[in-house]
C-alpha cells in the first residue's frame, strides 16, 4: 500500500454531477411544492389551524391599517374644504404696507391663490348681504382689508410654519381657518400609521413563530430522514427545501385567507361608515379584493418563508452534524 | 485513496475508540477490516466519509486532508461514498425503491436516471420485485439488501461496508461479498469490515486487524 495515487482535486470534474442538475434541481423544487401541498391533505387539522391562526394575526393589522388610510382620506377631504385661510389686516394698515403684504404672498409657495377684498369691496357685499344702502358710503370705513388664501395642500407641514408666519405679522390683526381641526385630524391619522405598522411588526413576529412552532414539529418528525440525507451527502440546502416551501404556502394561504377576513369586515361595516364619510363628501374605498388577496398573500409568503428558514437552520445547527 | 496517519479518536469520556492508525489504501483495492465487537471498525470507516473527524491524526482522501477540508464540501464528498451502514439508517415508512433512490435525488439525477438506476441497483440484490414495499414490511435480511442497493446505487468511488452480511445466512452473504468483489473488479475502492472471519479467508483480499482502537497486524493477501 503505498502513497502515490490522488483523487482529482475536489472541484474537479469527478465531483461534478454528471446530469443536467438544473432541470434536476427543478424537479426538487417542483417535489417539494407538491409536497407541501400534498401535506394540506395528509395533515389538514395542524396545517389548516395554523393558516388559520395566520389569517387572524394577519387580519387585525390589515384592519387597522385600511382604517388608518379611510380616517387619513377623509382627513384630506376635510382639510381641502379647510384649505383657506381668511387674513384680517389691521385696518391702520397704509396702501404702501398692503402692497408689501401682497408681494410678500405672492412669493409663499404654499398659496395656490389669494385674492384681495378691500374695504370697498367689503363694505359693498356687506351692503349687499344687509340690503342697506346708505351703508356704502360710511366714512370712514371700518372694515379691514381681507385675504381670501387657498392653499395647495393644507396638511403640509411647510403650512404650519406659513400659518405661523401669518399670525406674526405685525400687519395681521386676525386669522380665521380651521388648521386646529386639520391637525388633530393628522395627529390621529399618524397614530394609527404608527400603530399599525407597530401591530404590524408584532402580529409578523407572531406569524413567524406560528409558522415555526409547526415547522418544528414536522422538523422533529422528519429528523432521521435529515440526517440521513446528510450521511449520503445531501447539503444543508437540500435538506431546506421542503421547509422553505412548506412555510411560504402555509404563509401563503394564511395570508390570503386574512385577506377575505379583511375584506368580509370591511364590506359589513362599508354601509355605517359610508354613511358617516359621506356627509364629509367622500367615501370609504376599499382595495380591489385581488389586490387585498395579493398584498396578504405575499405577505404571509415572506413571514412563512422566513420562519421557515429561521426555524430550519436553528434545527439543523443543533441536530444535524455537518 | 484512503490515507490514514496517526489517526486518533478519542470520545469524550476519554475513551479511545482509535488509537494511531496509520494505513494506506490505494485506489481500486479492496480491503478488509476486522477485529472483534469493540475494535474500532465503525469508528474506523466513519471517518473516511468525514462523518466523525480524528481527534489527532490526519485522514486523505484522494490527497485531501479532511481537517482541512470546509464542512460545505462534506456533501460533495459523501456522494462519492457508498456507505453501507451497520444499523440500517432506512427510512422505515417509505418504499423500497425510494430508499434506494434517494442518493440519487440528494445528487440531483433525472427522474428517468433515478428509475433506471434504482432498479438496476435493486436487481443486483435481488429485491426487485420487491420495489414497491415498505421498509417495515421487509425481514432484517431484506433490509440489509436494501441499505447495499442503496450504497451501490450512485456508483461510488469508494464503497465503505460496515458488517454487510450480519443479518444474511451463508449463501446471501456470499452472494453480497461476490457482489463487493465485482465493484472492485470494475476500480472501486472497497473497504468492508466483518469479523465474519470465515467468509473473509475465502478472499484474496488483504485485512486490517484491530485490537482495541489499534492496528493489531495487516494480513496481505495470499
Ligand atoms: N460515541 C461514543 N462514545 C464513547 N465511546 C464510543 C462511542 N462510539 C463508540 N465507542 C466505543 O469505541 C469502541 C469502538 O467502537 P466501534 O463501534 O468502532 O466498534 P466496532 O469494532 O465497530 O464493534 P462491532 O463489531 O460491535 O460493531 C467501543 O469500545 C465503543 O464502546
Ligand atoms: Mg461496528
Amino acid at each position: 500500500m503505498s502513497p502515490q495515487d490522488h483523487l482529482p482535486k475536489a472541484n474537479s470534474k469527478m465531483l461534478q454531477p454528471k446530469h443536467g442538475s438544473l432541470t434536476a434541481w427543478q424537479a426538487h423544487h417542483i417535489r417539494c411544492f407538491k409536497d407541501a401541498l400534498w401535506r394540506l391533505v395528509r395533515k389538514p387539522m395542524s396545517a389548516w389551524a395554523t393558516i388559520f391562526a395566520i389569517a387572524v394575526v394577519l387580519a387585525l393589522p390589515g384592519f387597522i391599517m385600511t382604517l388608518a388610510s379611510q380616517i387619513k382620506h377623509i382627513g384630506g377631504v376635510w382639510a381641502s374644504e379647510q384649505g383657506q385661510i381668511n387674513v384680517f389686516l389691521h385696518t391702520q394698515a397704509t396702501p404702501s404696507d398692503i402692497q408689501t403684504f401682497k408681494t410678500w404672498l405672492n412669493e409663499q409657495p404654499q398659496i395656490k391663490s389669494s385674492q384681495e377684498i378691500t374695504p370697498q369691496a367689503g363694505l359693498l357685499e356687506l351692503a349687499n348681504r344687509l340690503q342697506i344702502q346708505q351703508i356704502t358710503t360710511l366714512d370712514p370705513n371700518p372694515l379691514p382689508t381681507v385675504f381670501l388664501i387657498h392653499l395647495k395642500d393644507p396638511s403640509n407641514q411647510a403650512t404650519l410654519t406659513l400659518r405661523q408666519a401669518l399670525s406674526n405679522n405685525p400687519l395681521v390683526a386676525n386669522l380665521s381657518e380651521g388648521g386646529e381641526w386639520i391637525k388633530r385630524l393628522q395627529d390621529i391619522s399618524r397614530f394609527f400609521d404608527h400603530l399599525s405598522w407597530w401591530i404590524l411588526g408584532l402580529f409578523g413576529l407572531t406569524v413567524i413563530f406560528v409558522v415555526g412552532n409547526t415547522l418544528r414539529l414536522e422538523l422533529q418528525e422528519r429528523r432521521e430522514e435529515l440526517l440521513l440525507i446528510g450521511l449520503i451527502g445531501g447539503t444543508r440546502r437540500y435538506m431546506l427545501r421542503p421547509l422553505l416551501y412548506d412555510g411560504a404556502i402555509t404563509g401563503l394561504l394564511g395570508g390570503i385567507l386574512a385577506s377575505v377576513l379583511v375584506f368580509a369586515l370591511l364590506t359589513a361595516l362599508a354601509a355605517p361608515v359610508n354613511q358617516f364619510a359621506a356627509g364629509y363628501g367622500t367615501q370609504i374605498t376599499v382595495l380591489p379584493p385581488i389586490l387585498l388577496s395579493l398584498l396578504f398573500g405575499l405577505i404571509g409568503l415572506v413571514l412563512g418563508w422566513l420562519s421557515a428558514q429561521i426555524m430550519g437552520i436553528n434545527f439543523l445547527r443543533k441536530s444535524v452534524p455537518a | 485513496m484512503i490515507e490514514f496517519d496517526g489517526a486518533s479518536r478519542r470520545f469524550s469520556n476519554g475513551h479511545f475508540g482509535l488509537q494511531d492508525v496509520s494505513f494506506h489504501i490505494p485506489e481500486g483495492r479492496m480491503v478488509f477490516i476486522t477485529g472483534h465487537s469493540g475494535s474500532g471498525k465503525s469508528t474506523l470507516l466513519r471517518l473516511i466519509p468525514a462523518l466523525d473527524h480524528p481527534t489527532s491524526g490526519t485522514v486523505r482522501i484522494g490527497g485531501h486532508d479532511l481537517k482541512k477540508m470546509p464542512a460545505h464540501q462534506y456533501p460533495k464528498l459523501r456522494r462519492q461514498i457508498g456507505v453501507v451502514f451497520q444499523d440500517h439508517h432506512l427510512l422505515p415508512n417509505r418504499r423500497v425503491f425510494d430508499n434506494v433512490a434517494l442518493p440519487l435525488q440528494v445528487s440531483g439525477f433525472l427522474s428517468g436516471d433515478i428509475r433506471r438506476r434504482t432498479e438496476a441497483a435493486l436487481d443486483k440484490v435481488g429485491l426487485l420485485n420487491r420495489q414497491r414495499a415498505r421498509i417495515d414490511e421487509l425481514s432484517g435480511g431484506e433490509q440489509q439488501r436494501v441499505n447495499i442497493a442503496r450504497a451501490l446505487v450512485n456508483r461510488p468511488k469508494i464503497l465503505l461496508a460496515d458488517e454487510p452480511t450480519g443479518n444474511l445466512d451463508p449463501e446471501l452473504s456470499r452472494e453480497i461479498f461476490n457482489q463487493f468483489a465485482q465493484f472492485h473488479a470494475v476500480g472501486v475502492t472497497v473497504v468492508i469490515a466483518s469479523h465474519d472471519l470465515h467468509l473473509l479467508k475465502t478472499y484474496a483480499v488483504p485485512r486490517i486487524v484491530l485490537n482495541q482502537g489499534r492496528i493489531s497486524h495487516i494480513e496481505e493477501a495470499f
